[in-house]
């Protein structure tokens, strides 16, 4: 659930960064839309204004014919004003000049003619269904022509003038124009109206040619709204209407154009560029969601790697424990042994283990076959296998055998062991050793070294029956026996080359009455060295038996439980370190750890009032300078007494517990016993500290 | 190891001479008792030339702190040499001293 969350909040956090550019992109193509669309409404109304001034100019050359013809009547009428009869040949005369005239009037004022009456208007024209032209007069009181618009108008016009457009239901059955001259007699007064008609049909096809979209209407109407010319049939949908007013003439056109197209090719491109963003964002997304399930599985992996790196980590600490300690180490008397495992890996399938029983010093070392967690486990069967097994057995050769029945039993991995399993007399210096495989160690006798020329037995977990032959070697004082893994003589270098075990030999001359901690270190930097900084590819393990020399530079110092004795410690120091050519920086720390232990044992080890002693035994090994601290007081074990928590204040510690705290921090090895009466503290101080 | 103590305005200067061990320390009890009595000013611990210190000098140096520390004086430590510091960082008492000099 956890997870999911976590999973869920890695998600939001993403996405959330790609909505940015979605927004962006949502942004833009809006801008772009809304530009564009003015863009196309602005073009849009560019062209339909050309069209309709195209249109208005057509118009306008159509009617400007039609008042060339009424105009160039208007003298003849003048001049023929004496006959009321002549007036039907101009009136013909007009109507045939000019096919789109339905029809010509001529209207004279009340009474102008006595002889002909009150009204007196000539009418030549076309009538519908019919091809001659009909002449007549027509002026009656039905036909009261002073009343038309036309008639008065054209009265009040100075030259011409065009009427409104008006429904014909006498002759043309249609709308019509007319255009009105006045006629003036001699004198210059207006006598009467000189009129010609046409259907506003003529328009017609001037007004249906104006396409500026192939979709697009143009209509025309009166200025009252009567429409004259309408389209086919009105587009659906939504469009747009632009408008022109023919100044004078009392007509108003107008263009409609549909939405599809005046914005057709933005849509289109629009929808292009929708497309091409929404494909952009897609492919964003899709990428941003494979690279993070990408990411998720790597994190899964990672922490799955973790966990095992975790528990390799653990395991490894268990393998290091099961290790001996330098502190049971230091307490081994006339042996000095020193041990080192490196495991290539977390774990490692290389062993070793030394511990005392009686006065023998039991050891061995092996080597698992394998690398990693498998050998690690074998490993560790093994390490106990061999503590159990020499519990009751002080002979290697049966050991030996009885490890190799064990190993043998369930072994189906084939998994096979290298083992050398020694027991040292530690009153002789006499070791018996059963060599089941393994590397032959080396035995440095005066500073020379050699390896050690027994052949080897059978390696363990080949044979059930294998059986196994015990050899015998002395260990003089100052010789050591030193023992390795294939991980030291098999170390390689960039060049891969191998350490070998000449190198090794090499190595092992200059270890001459050095301390074994002395020894593996030195072996290890040469190793080190050789390798530089090729990766360790095997398991390494060295362990060193030596047989320290028995020291008559021991130096004592025995003080009774006074505190005041505690005066004679410093100078017997600098003696010791004086007499044993040792370099003075660590004398101060010695003095404290040792004052401190001392001043312990004489104010709390015997009960006020009673006398005792306490013994300081000092000598140098190698490179370590051992101690030994014994006194007859009551038992008293400062290593069980409870660590003092200096992470907590001040004011919370318990007063005391400083000292052997000292003890501890300047000391590399403190080890305490209680036998024969005696409290014994052991302490251990060496000038390099141990690497393990 | 002696003390030499000298009084200035509101500071109390103590300079210890010598090796402050575990006789040192028993020794020097009664010679701080004016350090503890005006524990409430400002008290410089001079230890320019004092080599050595035991578990039972840092005690003395402890009880000090303590004495000081609840009557709102201030203690500091002077010249302080590097083996002796080195005791206090093994005891991470350092943190507990503020040390001038």
């Amino acid at each position: 659930m956890k997870d999911n969350n976590n999973k869920y909040r890695f998600a939001k956090k993403e996405l959330g960064k790609i909505s940015i550019p979605i927004v962006v992109l949502f942004i833009v193509s809006l801008s772009y839309y809304f530009y564009m669309r003015n863009d196309a409404l602005r073009m849009a109304k560019a062209n339909s204004e050309f069209a309709l001034e195209n249109a208005e100019n057509m118009i306008l050359t159509r009617l400007g014919k039609i008042q060339t013809v009424v105009n160039s009547m208007q003298p003849l009428v003048e001049y023929a004003l004496d006959d009321p009869d002549d007036m039907f040949d101009i009136a013909r005369h007009t109507v045939e000049s000019s096919s789109r005239i339905m029809g010509s009037g001529i209207a004279f004022k009340e009474d102008y003619y006595p002889q002909k009456g009150h009204w007196y208007e000539i009418y030549v024209g076309h009538q519908a269904g019919c091809d001659t032209l009909i002449a007549k007069q027509v002026g009656s009181a039905e036909h009261d022509y002073f009343q038309m618009e036309w008639y008065r108008s054209g009265l009040a016009a100075e030259k011409g003038v065009w009427s409104n457009p008006y429904y014909d239901n006498v002759g043309g059955k249609s709308y019509m124009m007319s255009y009105a001259v006045p006629i003036h007699d001699e004198s210059g007064e207006v006598v009467g109206v000189i009129g010609a008609d046409i259907t506003t049909d003529t328009l017609a096809n001037i007004v249906r040619s104006i396409k500026p979209y192939p979709h697009s209407f143009c209509t025309l109407t009166t200025n009252d709204g009567t429409i004259l010319v309408t389209p086919p049939a009105y587009p659906k949908g939504r469009y747009k209407v632009f408008t022109e007013v023919i100044e004078g003439k009392n007509l108003i056109l107008n263009i409609i154009v549909p939405y599809p197209d005046m914005y057709g090719r933005l849509w289109r491109s629009t929808i292009f560029f929708v497309l091409m963003a929404l494909t952009g964002i897609l492919s964003v997304f899709f990428i941003a969601y494979r690279s993070m399930q990408n990411l998720w599985k790597l994190n899964e992996v990672r922490i799955k790697e973790q966990h095992i790196e975790d528990e390799l980590a653990i395991a490894r600490e268990i393998q290091q424990s099961l290790l001996p300690t330098g502190a049971s180490a230091s307490s081994i008397p006339k042996v000095d042994v020193c041990g080192l495992q490196i495991p290539a890996k977390y774990v490692g399938g290389d062993l070793y283990d030394y511990y005392v029983r009686g006065n023998k010093l039991f050891f061995c070392i092996g080597d698992v076959s394998g690398k990693g967690v498998p050998a690690a486990l074998l490993m560790a069967i093994s390490h106990s296998l061999f503590r159990t097994l020499s519990a009751h057995d002080e002979s290697p050769e049966s050991i030996m055998k009885s490890f190799n029945a064990a190993i043998n039993d369930n072994n189906s991995d084939m998994m096979f062991i290298t083992m050398f399993i020694g027991v040292l007399d530690m009153e002789t210096g006499v070791v018996r050793y059963c060599n089941a495989g393994h590397n032959p160690p080396i035995i440095i006798r005066d500073g020379q070294p050699e390896y050690i020329a027994t052949e080897p037995s059978l390696l363990l977990g080949v044979e059930t029956h294998a059986t196994y032959t015990a050899h015998t070697l002395e260990l003089a004082p100052g010789d050591s026996l030193f023992l390795y893994t294939d991980g030291l003589t098999e170390a390689e270098n960039a060049r891969t080359e191998l350490f070998g075990e000449k190198r090794a030999l090499e190595v092992a001359a200059g270890f001459h009455k050095i301390t074994a901690a002395e020894q593996v270190k030195q072996m290890r930097e040469a190793m080190q060295l050789f390798v530089d900084h090729a990766e360790q590819s095997d398991d390494l393990t060295l362990l060193v038996i030596r047989h320290t020399e028995t020291s008559a530079n021991t130096n004592t110092l025995t003080l009774t439980n006074n505190i005041n004795d505690l005066e004679r410690l410093e100078p017997f120091l600098e003696e010791f370190f004086h007499q044993n050519g040792l370099a003075p920086a660590p004398l101060s720390q010695i003095s404290l750890a040792l004052e401190e232990a001392l001043a312990n044992v004489i104010m709390y080890a015997y009960p006020e009032g009673t006398q005792g002693d306490v013994t300081l035994s000092m000598k140098v090994e190698g490179k370590a300078i051992c101690m030994e601290i014994r006194d007859k007081g009551v038992p008293f074990n400062p290593l069980q007494q409870q660590e003092v928590n200096l992470d907590v204040p001040l004011e919370e510690r318990k007063i005391g517990g400083l000292g052997i705290h000292l003890i501890k921090e300047i000391m590399d090895s403190v080890a305490y016993e209680y036998h024969d009466g005696r409290n014994v503290l052991k302490l251990v101080f060496t000038t390099e500290i141990n690497e393990i | 190891m002696t003390i030499n103590i000298t009084e200035e305005g509101n500071t109390i200067t103590a300079a210890f001479d010598g090796r402050l061990d575990t006789i040192a320390a028993q020794q020097i009890s009664e010679t701080i008792e004016p350090l503890l009595q005006h524990a409430d000013r400002n008290i410089i611990l001079d230890c320019g030339k004092m080599p050595f210190i035991s578990s039972s000098g840092l005690r003395i140096f402890l009880k000090i702190r303590k004495e000081v520390a609840a009557k709102g004086g201030k203690v500091y430590l002077k010249d302080i040499c590097p083996d002796v510091q080195q005791v206090f960082k093994m005891t991470k008492l350092d943190d507990l001293f503020e040390t001038i000099g």
